[in-house]
């Protein structure tokens, strides 16, 4: 199998589908969104610790939508949207921002970066569950439109 | 893109039911598969010295026996779809450092786990293998519901 049609075979991996991306290396916000997962009869979680990593997953297996963190080792989570929109393969995905900073400003710049949501510290659970329904039913919806 | 998957089980029903579901995965991808279960050491006071000598040679036993049938059940499903496997057990207090270091030794670039379950205070108390994996593990690890 060459590589392009190995990459191809993954992009529609259906056991797959419905995965949550989580790019993160904060070990509360891992524990805090596996409970979360728990929840969740209907979603994975894959897991990357930077955002090289989490750019390749997203590449590789097409998840339902990305949770980043925006403060990440290396690569900030704006550089790592920056790559995922540019690219017609990871364009699509939601992409849901997580962050200690607050600021209406950067709040503002996060959405404007094009972050499908920009959730802060301290986390509502809520507001994150709703936020990750949304972008679910969108992905659903894009799908079964293909 | 990952090409070997380690598949950590305790034998719960929680481990159980992401088998099929990883197995299948693996056979999407074309990937291997190594079943892996940590055993408990053995940790008590005894009365008389040949009680302990009996016992840990009994415990050993019956925690081989059960290893190797919690692993039988991913060797089925991986046989049975085939996608090549391996499996294998060790004794460790610390399971999720077991679980991270045998990824490490077998060359696995995938770790998929069952998420624990365990709610309320038990769950923030005690929390779970699967999160000690998730928050020390360099390498992805995929979280089955």
């Amino acid at each position: 199998m060459t590589q392009a049609s190995n990459q191809a075979a993954l992009h529609d991996t259906p056991s797959l589908r419905r995965t949550l991306l989580y790019i993160e290396d904060n070990p509360a916000n891992l524990r805090l969104v596996e409970q979360l997962i728990v929840r969740r009869q209907d979603l994975k979680m894959l897991t990357a610790i930077d955002g090289d990593l989490g750019i390749l997953l997203a590449r590789s297996f097409q998840p339902a939508v990305i949770l980043m963190d925006i403060n990440l080792p290396g690569m900030s989570g704006f550089d790592a949207l920056k790559i995922l929109g540019e690219e017609s393969a990871t364009a699509h995905i939601p992409v849901i921002a997580l962050s200690s900073d607050a600021r209406p400003r950067q709040i503002e710049k996060g959405l404007r970066a094009g972050f499908y949501r920009y959730l802060t510290k301290p986390y509502i659970i809520k507001e994150l569950m709703d936020a990750l329904d949304i972008a679910l039913n969108r992905e659903e919806e894009s799908h079964s439109n293909k | 893109m990952f090409k070997h998957i380690l598949i950590p089980t305790d034998g719960s029903a929680m481990a159980k039911s992401m088998i099929p579901d990883c197995v299948a995965f693996a056979k999407e991808i074309g990937a291997e598969v190594t079943a892996f279960h940590v055993m408990p050491g053995l940790s008590l006071f005894a009365y008389q010295a040949e009680i302990l000598v009996d016992t840990r040679e009994q415990f050993a036993e019956e925690c081989i026996a059960c290893a190797d049938g919690y692993l039988s059940v991913v060797a089925t499903a991986a046989k049975d779809a085939g996608v090549k496997y391996d499996t294998c057990y060790v004794t460790s207090d610390y399971p999720y450092e077991a679980i991270i270091q045998a990824a490490k030794e077998k060359g696995c670039d995938l770790i998929a786990m069952a998420s624990h379950g365990r709610r309320g205070m038990k769950g923030l108390l005690l929390g779970s293998e699967t999160q000690k994996v998730l928050t020390h593990s360099l390498i992805p690890v995929l979280v089955y519901r």
